[in-house]
């Protein structure tokens, strides 16, 4: 992923091109975490690449900020929920500087996926949007990006013990939909 | 369609279609590629904060001269003064009224 013109440093010595380093290396490792997110996060589908430019911009100004400690992964979701919301109120379309043309792969790649998988993921999406905000995104960011409930506490700025009754909350009322949704299939499965 | 469920262990939730959600939100390598070369260019620029507040006034750079006042103001003291005056006089005229009243009943 790594496209610079001139190699990557071995030992950086300027700020700028350690911020660089650690910027493209959090990029190959979680740009498509950070699409994701920005999915989950409900920002409209035209809009997603110009939000995962606005998070990686965003971390290197912020690159500071950033405790080596922590979770990159944590970290980088906390900027996308702020850009999210940026987007979602219109203000990032406002507020472009580039243009890109959208071209024919944009978006995920559900070509390469079998129709049954993708009718499959449409359907959990639709099922997690009945799930309030707060729950789903907990629930998201634990069952589907593996993240642990410390890590977003932190990025959400909430209660490690609220995520934790989040998540359950979560996984209970989806664990209902998805036996309702299979109950429902058993039934109709014999008709059709 | 969603053949092979399989349960979680731990926790119950169905690992197989959520990973077909993951999926379906995964962007393509080309997409990725694409937009990292938007994101270096970006980085060039340094006033392209995407978080910076917007609509925050900046304090002027520039000293405006003030407009002049249209009617001379008095000094803080003085509306003081006035103020206690008034108050003494007031005060004074309430007193002489009963003194008035309480003679004449």
């Amino acid at each position: 992923m790594r496209s610079r013109t001139t190699p990557p440093t071995l030992c950086p010595v300027t700020y700028e091109e350690a911020a660089e380093q650690l910027i493209a290396d959090a990029y190959q490792e979680h740009g498509a975490f950070v699409y994701r997110t920005l999915s989950y996060l409900g920002v409209e589908a035209d809009q997603i690449e110009d939000a995962l430019q606005d998070v990686f911009v965003a971390a290197f100004r912020r690159i500071r900020d950033f405790d080596r400690d922590r979770s990159m992964r944590a970290w980088l979701y906390g900027i996308a929920r702020r850009v999210a919301s940026q987007h979602r109120r219109g203000l990032g379309r406002r507020r472009r500087r580039m243009v890109l043309v959208h071209d024919a792969d944009a978006g995920p790649d559900r070509a390469s996926l079998p129709d049954d998988r993708v009718l499959a993921g449409m359907t959990i999406k639709a099922m997690l949007e009945r799930l309030d905000d707060d729950k789903r995104r907990a629930f998201v960011m634990s069952e589907v990006e593996g993240l642990s409930a410390p890590e977003i506490a932190r990025a959400e700025g909430a209660n490690v013990n609220t995520i934790y009754a989040r998540i359950r909350a979560a996984r209970l009322r989806f664990r209902r939909m998805l036996d309702d949704w299979a109950k429902k299939a058993r039934e109709e499965g014999p008709a059709s | 369609m969603m053949r092979g469920l399989k349960p979680i262990p731990s926790e119950g939730t169905h690992e197989e279609v959520l990973e077909s959600y993951r999926a379906l939100a995964t962007p393509s390598d080309r997409l990725l590629a694409r937009n990292w070369h938007v994101i270096c260019r970006r980085v060039r620029d340094a006033d392209d904060d995407p978080l910076a507040v917007e609509g925050v006034m900046e304090p002027p750079r520039v000293c405006v001269p003030v407009p002049p006042v249209p009617f001379p103001m008095p000094a803080a003291s003085v509306l003081v003064s006035l103020a206690v005056g008034g108050s003494a006089a007031m005060i004074t005229g309430i007193g002489w009224s009963l003194a008035r009243l309480l003679a004449t009943s």
